[in-house]
């Protein structure tokens, strides 16, 4: 174990720990600088590239499509006259409250239903709500469901940093208070318009299944995955699957 | 600080500090007080309070300059009494195994018998 | 329901690492101690946390946030002093009355780490070290994330990076985001805490590094507490500030501790007049 030591040492190799001339020393001591430059970087990149790309690509989706808003905006708002946006409190990166937009796809009247179907709950451990054709849902409403149209406003979010493209879904804050500690490694993270279990199928899978995959987004992410993400979820849009 | 020579060791003392200030001074002295019937070298440290990576270097270089001595059987070049944080800068850059570290009574822990190289 | 946490002010047998970080705040294997705390509270079922901070409040208020992590709202509160388990009490539940967690749960001054009573934090350089050791075993926790386990005994975190080349030697802990160049030997009962950098045929065993420390090549650092350009052997109980940072260093520059109160006042504004304006000016140049 000792020889193998002192090969740092030995006149050939000159490899020191120590300097053994000023000028050695300083060529250490910008090497030391420019390794904390390196790891920085290391550090602090991938959150930099994230919101580089949520704010690029929220800004393109949001002017390339403005007029499929106006037109969704437009239908809303003609078939009962209510508001054309919902705004919902959710739960974003660790646990901080954030208002997230929709377009209204509910009866006006909504609030009052929801206690009434708390009992016919389709996800089994109660944390999560869904059901199947659910009654307070407007005309409108459901074609927008169905094609995920209703979610378009939350590019907004992403603009305003409160989400980013890909991430779990965010949680309301009823469902967050239940959450055991392990479960609140879903919060690590901003939450996103798209996600590992969204894409593969949608709502279908019970609260257990959504945090492991969470997880599993969080601990492989990284900017290919996350473009791989958002191309699964354009072609899953536009075929309409597992959105009802 | 005070080179002498007694019996064939060269012995160092007076070392108030080991650093970029007088590391060149260090290293020039005792180039110029090695001569060839040495048997050992010995750097008091018992009153050195600050070491650096310059004065670090400085040992480094007189190991490397004693190379012809360090030849000869049983030669040895012995830091006597470093204060504790001189040991510890001594055993980060990994001198204490160039060097033999004496302190009076404990052994460092840690520390390993020098490997003489041929 | 109501909780308190004290966070500890001085500690003379770990005054040199106090120095580099406020106490409540130190990294134990990836998590500071006062979030091993308030996770603890959190499963109790404690709703409102108060963090009772003298020795840099802002510090700890900005690892922390307002709790909601945990589901919790946190305080942190400046102090003077640190105060004893009777005088938090007093001051804090005697004229508050909502319910609070019951005792010894309602107030706890933060020397140890929930799990582990019997093993004193803060004593001795040798006692953290103990600490680190026994919970190094028990610290892959189903709330962490990203943690792995490439051998028995030795543990990864999330995106560490290691080289080929590197040597791991059961049982150690590596960090989030750490890089291990190769050559390097990660010797046993070694942590690494959260992106720490070591470089090539570096040496660490028996020693813990601290978050963000650059280790640098061929050195050895062993029986040992790293924590930016800090060395402190636990063993012999010496400190050393390494001064040359190719050796060991930090990856962000050192800010210095704010001054305790016993320095004069800092210069109040003036309301108004050019006289008490010069007079300002003047006290600024002094």
């Amino acid at each position: 174990m000792n020889t193998h030591i002192l090969n740092p040492y030995s006149e050939q190799f000159g490899h020191f720990a120590i300097a053994r001339s000023t000028l050695e020393r300083q060529c250490l001591t910008w090497g030391v600088l420019w390794r904390r430059w390196l790891l920085r970087w290391r550090v602090r990149s991938d959150a930099m590239i994230k919101r580089a790309g949520d704010i690029a690509g929220s800004i393109a989706f949001l002017i390339f499509f403005s007029p499929l808003y106006l037109v969704l905006a437009l239908l809303v708002k003609l078939e009962d006259r209510g508001p054309v946006f919902f705004s919902q409190t959710r739960t974003g990166r660790f646990g901080k409250k954030f208002q997230m937009y929709k377009f209204r796809s509910m009866r006006l009247d909504a609030e009052a239903e929801f206690e009434k179907l708390l009992a016919q709950n389709q996800h089994a451990d109660g944390v999560t709500f869904k059901m199947k054709n659910d009654p307070r849902i407007t005309h409108v409403g459901k074609w927008l469901r169905r094609f995920s149209l209703d979610e378009l406003p939350q590019f907004v979010n992403v603009l305003q940093g409160n989400m980013s493209l890909v991430g779990p879904r965010p949680p309301t804050p009823r469902e967050v208070m239940r959450y055991t500690l392990p479960d609140r490694r879903r919060l690590a993270v901003k939450p996103g318009l798209t996600c590992f279990w969204q894409v593969g199928g949608r709502s279908n899978i019970d609260f257990t299944g959504q945090v492991k995959l969470d997880v599993q987004y969080i601990e492989s992410a990284g900017f290919w995955v996350d473009i791989k993400i958002l191309l699964r979820t354009v072609r899953a849009v536009v075929v309409g699957t597992g959105a009802s | 600080m005070n080179i002498n020579q007694q019996n064939g060791t060269l012995s160092v003392t007076g070392l108030r500090e080991l650093n970029a200030a007088n590391a060149q001074a260090f290293r020039t002295a005792l180039a110029r007080a090695l001569s060839q019937d040495l048997k050992a070298i010995e750097i008091d440290l018992s009153q050195t309070q600050a070491v650096d990576g310059a004065g670090l270097g400085a040992l480094v270089a007189l190991y490397e300059t004693a190379k012809e001595h360090r030849k000869r059987e049983g030669f040895a070049i012995r830091l006597t009494n470093p204060t504790p944080t001189v040991q510890q800068m001594i055993e980060l850059a990994r001198l204490h195994h160039l060097f033999e570290i004496t302190q009076p009574g404990s052994t460092p822990d840690g520390a390993l018998p020098p490997i003489s190289l041929t | 329901m109501k909780a308190l946490l004290i966070c500890p002010n001085e500690r003379t047998g770990v005054a040199a690492l106090a120095e580099c970080v406020p106490l409540a705040n130190v990294s134990i294997l990836g998590k500071t101690l006062v979030e091993y705390w308030l996770e603890h509270l959190a499963g109790l079922g404690a709703q409102e946390v108060v963090v009772l901070a003298a020795d840099r409040p802002d510090e700890v208020r900005a690892g922390i946030g307002d709790g909601a992590r945990w589901g919790l709202r946190v305080i942190v509160k400046s102090d003077k002093r640190e105060r004893t388990l009777e005088e938090a009490r007093t001051r804090h539940q005697a004229s508050d009355h909502t319910s609070w967690l019951p005792a010894p749960n309602d107030v706890t001054l933060m020397d140890n780490l929930p799990g582990l009573p019997q093993l004193p934090l803060f004593t001795s350089y040798a006692d953290w070290f103990a600490v680190a050791q026994a919970l190094m075993p028990h610290a892959w926790t189903p709330d962490r994330i990203g943690v792995r386990e490439l051998k028995p005994g030795v543990w990864v975190g999330l995106n560490a990076h290691i080289a080929t080349g590197a040597e791991l030697i059961a049982p150690c802990w590596i960090g989030e985001r750490a890089w291990i160049e190769a050559g390097a030997t990660i010797g046993p009962s070694a942590v690494l805490e959260r992106e720490v950098f070591i470089a090539r045929g570096a040496e660490v065993s028996h020693s813990i590094i601290g978050p963000e420390t650059l280790v640098g090549q061929f050195t050895e650092i062993r029986n040992s507490i790293a924590w930016g350009s800090t060395l402190v052997n636990w063993q012999r109980d010496s400190c050393l500030k390494v001064p040359d940072s190719f050796l060991l260093c930090s990856r962000e520059p050192r800010r210095a501790r704010p001054v305790p109160a016993s320095t004069p006042a800092p210069v109040q504004a003036p309301v108004s007049g050019t006289a008490s304006f010069l007079e300002y000016v003047s006290q600024l140049l002094t």
